[in-house]
């Protein structure tokens, strides 16, 4: 009888000893995963074979952290270095780069450190939603130097060809992508941009009319 | 000497710099394509680095953008990005003394946006 009882309890606290086990691991495993959301970029990594294999440029953290208002960890930036623009309409070189917080993936318009400031700038969205449907991240930006242009800047999904950017003055420029991203000088706000994915499948998109036509500005202050 | 008093003067002239630069941020909410001002203080300031950021009411933004306008009434655009829940950034030297604003397009009944613009070039 005794020793029934005592083998009874043994089999209650084992089992009971196992449920704790299961639950710490269903605890453990949600938060994990729920972390693992917010820093690892697994929606984006998944399009940017190129977010696995970047390099740190903390220079370049400090700058995009400081303009974007959000912390750049020195890891997560310089994750690639894509196109370059170059060429009469502009004096200096800028580099593209593919950056992220620990909640946007951002792609960063820099110039040469010797080339001064002029002009630069990007473009960041939350990462879940960097790449997700028919928009890749596009943004145009401005040119410091030369005040007639403006630069557009798109980053794509890995396997990305025949990007076409359409201007306002119905101009089609064809871009090379470069690690995921293009780069371009245009003269005005793009209209359109194209371009077909990894599966052949092409794709275009229709920049919003930009109806810049809001009241006027007020009287000047002190 | 000479060297020493020129640093010194350097130095001073860059802390002088720096306690100059300053920022503002503001926000508002407004139908597409409506301007935001920036009315926080000194309507036109010499911005070398602008930010913005807008989510829409009941809808998606499609396209977000931070400007600066002179009294001239030339407009000088920093930055515009396509995407919902994008961020725009962008620094030029060029605009000289600005007005900041930003706006939104998209669907949605309103947007309400955040704004930045910097004396310094921080980009």
């Amino acid at each position: 009888m005794l020793t029934h009882t005592i083998r009874t309890h043994r089999v209650f606290a084992a089992l009971i000893l196992a449920a704790g086990c299961i639950a710490s691991l269903l605890i453990l495993t949600s938060s994990s995963s729920t972390g693992a959301k917010s820093v690892d970029f697994a929606a984006v990594r998944s399009k940017i074979a190129i977010l696995r294999t970047g390099s740190p440029d903390s220079a370049m953290a400090s700058a995009a952290s400081a303009a974007l208002g959000m912390t750049i960890a020195p890891d997560h930036t310089a994750l690639a270095v894509g196109s370059t623009l170059s060429g009469e309409a502009h004096s200096t070189v800028q580099r593209l780069l593919v950056a992220a917080s620990d909640t946007h993936v951002c792609l960063v318009d820099r110039e040469s450190p010797a080339a001064g400031n002029r002009g630069g700038g990007g473009l960041c969205r939350p990462s879940e939603q960097a790449l997700s449907g028919d928009q890749p991240l596009l943004g145009w930006v401005a040119v410091g130097d030369s005040p007639d242009h403006l630069r557009f800047l798109g980053l794509f999904e890995d396997g990305t060809t025949n990007v076409h950017l359409t201007d306002a003055t119905d101009q089609t420029i064809d871009l090379p992508v470069i690690n995921n991203t293009v780069g371009a000088l245009i003269k005005d706000s793009p209209k359109s941009v194209s371009w077909t994915d990894s599966t052949g499948t092409p794709h275009s998109y229709v920049f919003p009319n930009n109806a810049d036509d809001g009241p006027p500005p007020p009287a000047a202050g002190s | 000497m000479i060297g020493l008093v020129g640093s010194a003067s350097a130095i001073s002239l860059l802390l002088v710099a720096a306690a100059l630069a300053y920022t503002h941020q503001w926000s508002g909410t407004a139908g597409t394509s409506v301007r935001i001002y920036d009315l926080t203080g000194q309507t036109y300031n010499p911005w070398q680095h602008m930010r913005a950021a807008a989510s829409s009411n009941g809808g998606s933004v499609s396209q977000t953008c931070v400007k600066g306008i002179r009294q001239s009434g030339t407009v000088y655009q920093f930055s515009c990005v396509s995407g919902n829940g994008a961020i725009a950034y962008g620094c030029r030297s060029d605009a000289g003394n600005t007005l900041a604003y930003m706006y939104w397009e998209g669907t949605g009944s309103t947007g309400s946006m955040d704004g930045k613009a910097n004396t310094d070039y921080i980009c």
